[in-house]
């Protein structure tokens, strides 16, 4: 029906447009909501959410109350809210779409959950009298049915799965299957599944960040508590704040090794909440608080060592942790020796908070050689102007930073050609041609790729004494000089 | 056989014996360069567990200044003790960043050191008191970059306080400008000094241009050093003994050395 014709039907209409993207966002956030009440959470498109609760009611006080608490939350919070709770996640969803919404199921809490034929005790009067509408199959089937003079589901439930099956496909059945538990269909969860979960819900919300911090640490002792008796440590805790408006918070914790008490979790946590680029904001407080061990490791317990070296390798553990809290791993790192000739790529530089202090692996060295890399290295390397002896001469001056530099000594070349095997990764892009615009064929895109060029590096001591590690980027040819580069100063 | 890594072999040597200086408590608080003048400035060796500010004469004297505080780590420590290196994210950009196969080509073993890149100098001092507090730590390298409103007086007082309790060195390295106060117990000015070549016009070992300004325990002085990698020490700048014959690069001469060294 076109607008138009809405209005002259109905005068007083209302008309708001339509704005998907931010009904999207609306539903992510309330998605992030319901996780107060189950660690499996999930869109059931369009405008749905489905919960996984199994094992989570009795924390709530039961089926019933659960569902209350759910909806007046949301009813109180300006939402239109229809809900039910089922057996399989497809019933709940046409009960909760196209009936009144309720708890449908058998008496005991125990199978409510098992995919069984929990509905064939004759509990599932409710589910069968749902119009065809609800079995959301496509318009031509539906119309069939409807012209086979079928109305409700349990009409077409009674039919023979093969006459179903001949007729319209194996949507019908596969649909019929899944709403009566036959199928079993996963929820696919929005978030990671926490291997535990220590939570408190409050009354009276949280403002004063010390009550947070005091209620963090009570939580961490539940959820240590938990994973000692698994005989595990967390490396991953997740400490989720439900704030009263509906925002969530979450603020995550690594550690290098497992923790497996709550103090030196609560000092990386306090370290994370004070490094926050958008500091925690209680609002009207949080009414709920959540810490989840998302990755968890089995602990083996040791004797406290008398060897001193071992308290050390804690102790660099601890502040790894610490740092990383504070600043980001990406910024605690640990060298890896690589295996490559290019002086760029012959390190990398691995979060120390997952990478343990291995062996680093370097080539022998000749008694009496000086060093034959430099101590630090420039990235990208530095252009600088040099002028050399053609073809392969160490620079005789060179020009870096508006610095002229007299050569004094120099050793080299030591020629480091490209990895052909690599470098076409590199260079794919680069056009060959860069005034001639659209005119990047693949050819010429190739030819970028054979012209990654050898360097001839040279170990260079100027009047001063100072060490340069520079290289030139190819050979003198008739067409055009080659360029000349610093990498790296040596000691 | 004779290209052998004899650092390398020490700290092997040094990991099976299990030789921590402070096994029975008594505690080494100094250590020696090896360079006798510079030792006879702090009568007998170099205060451990201080705090040091060594900066580099110029800007391009960088790669001279890292030098020189990794060569008096190397001496602090045991060899086999962690190393944590704070550096100010400007630093990497400015003067090149730590190259860890430079490391070790001087000797120091990559595996001992964690790396902290920090976005500010705030975070680098925090993060060095942070690193001070952790037990046996072998020495702290502080590298932020120019001189930083937030290192004060109280502090580079800190940060002495923290290394004497740590028994450990800190080492402020200072980028790109000249120090303002502080509390540090030396304040080393570091040169590059021209290096004995090697041989066929090549640059030879690290040699340095060291001016100890300032000095709580003893006298300064004004020398030049040269870092001998095979044996982890500080030398003076000696012509070679023997006869210089042009090395190749990965040649078969200083091989043949130091098999006649070894009878």
């Amino acid at each position: 029906m076109a607008l138009t014709d809405a209005r002259a039907l109905f005068q007083n209409l209302e008309v708001a447009t339509a704005a998907p993207d931010e009904d999207a966002r609306l539903l992510d956030r309330l998605a992030d909501w319901c996780h107060r009440y189950s660690p499996l959470v999930a869109f059931d498109p369009p405008h749905g959410i489905v919960l996984d609760i199994t094992g989570c009611d009795h924390l709530f006080g039961g089926l019933e109350a659960m569902l209350r608490d759910v909806v007046t939350q949301l009813r109180k919070n300006g939402f239109a809210v229809k809900a039910a709770i089922s057996g399989n996640a497809r019933a709940a969803r046409a009960l909760a779409r196209f009936s009144r919404g309720g708890v449908f199921s058998a008496d005991d809490n125990d199978i409510i959950f098992k995919n069984d034929n929990i509905f064939d005790d004759g509990n599932d009067s409710i589910l069968r009298n749902l119009p065809l509408i609800s079995l959301e199959i496509e318009e031509m089937s539906l119309v069939g049915l409807k012209r086979a003079g079928l109305r409700t589901i349990g009409d077409v439930a009674a039919l023979p799965r093969a006459a179903l099956t001949a007729r319209f496909g194996e949507a019908v059945v596969e649909r019929l299957d899944a709403l009566f538990g036959r199928a079993a269909k996963p929820v696919s969860p929005l978030r990671m599944i926490p291997v535990c979960v220590a939570g408190r819900r409050m009354a009276e919300p949280l403002i004063v960040m010390d009550a947070v911090e005091a209620l963090l640490g009570q939580l961490g002792d539940e959820l240590f508590s938990f994973l000692e008796e698994r005989g595990e440590g967390a490396r991953e805790i997740e400490a989720a704040f439900f704030r009263v408006d509906g925002l969530v918070r979450r603020i995550t914790v690594e550690a290098g090794r497992p923790l497996v008490e709550t103090a030196p979790f609560f000092r990386l946590i306090r370290e994370r909440l004070s490094a926050l680029a958008e500091p925690l904001d209680a609002g009207y407080g949080f009414d709920a608080v959540q810490l989840s061990a998302l990755r968890v490791e089995r602990v083996v317990h040791r004797q406290t060592s008398l060897d001193s070296r071992r308290e050390t390798a804690s102790g660099i553990d601890a502040l790894v942790d610490r740092l990383s809290a504070r600043m980001g791993p990406a910024r605690i790192l640990r060298p890896l020796a690589v295996d490559t000739h290019i002086p760029e790529r012959a390190f990398s530089m691995m979060p120390a908070i997952h990478q343990t202090a291995d062996a680093y692996r370097t080539g022998p060295r000749h008694m009496g050689d000086p060093p034959a890399r430099p101590i630090r290295l420039f990235q990208p390397p530095q252009r600088i102007e040099a002028v050399a002896e053609v073809p392969d001469g160490p620079p005789m001056q060179f020009r870096w930073r508006r610095v002229l530099h007299e050569v004094a000594l120099a050793e080299g070349p030591e020629r480091i050609a490209p990895e052909w095997w690599r470098e076409q990764v590199q260079e794919k892009w680069e056009p060959v041609f860069p005034g001639k615009a659209g005119t990047a064929f693949p050819s010429d895109l190739r030819k970028t790729v054979l012209q990654a060029r050898a360097r001839d590096y040279y170990r260079i001591e100027d009047d001063a004494g100072r060490r340069f590690w520079i290289f030139r980027e190819g050979l003198y040819d008739r067409d055009h000089a080659p360029q000349w580069f610093l990498q790296g100063l040596f000691a | 056989m004779s290209t052998v890594d004899l650092s390398a072999l020490r700290r092997a040597v040094a990991a099976i014996d299990g030789k921590d200086s402070d096994r029975d408590g008594s505690r080494r608080s100094v250590f020696a360069s090896g360079f006798a003048e510079a030792d006879q400035a702090f009568a007998g060796g170099l205060p451990r567990g201080a705090l040091h500010e060594i900066f580099a004469a110029e800007t391009g004297d960088a790669g001279a200044a890292t030098g020189f505080a990794l060569a008096l780590a190397l001496r602090a420590s045991d060899g086999v003790r962690p190393v944590v290196w704070l550096e100010e994210d400007v630093v990497a950009r400015e003067s090149g960043g730590i190259y860890p196969p430079g490391l070790a080509a001087l000797g120091f073993d990559p595996s001992r050191l964690l790396v902290v890149r920090c976005p500010s100098a705030r975070d680098v001092l925090r993060g060095a008191s942070d690193a001070l507090e952790v037990a046996g730590i072998g020495a702290v390298m502080i590298a932020p970059w120019g001189t930083p409103k937030c290192l004060d007086l109280t502090v580079s007082r800190r940060l002495q306080l923290a290394a004497r309790e740590a028994d450990a060195p800190a080492f402020l390295l200072m980028h790109g400008n000249s120090p303002g106060g502080s509390a540090a117990l030396t304040r080393w000015r570091i040169a590059a000094a021209p290096s004995q070549s090697s041989g066929a016009r090549a640059p030879g070992r690290p040699a340095f241009d060291v001016a100890l300004l300032r000095n709580r325990q003893g006298t300064t002085g004004h020398w030049i050093m040269e870092w001998n990698i095979d044996e982890n020490i500080f030398r003076h700048v000696e012509a070679l003994s023997g006869t210089v014959v042009p090395a190749p690069f990965h040649g078969p001469a200083a091989a043949r050395k130091s098999v006649a060294q070894g009878r």
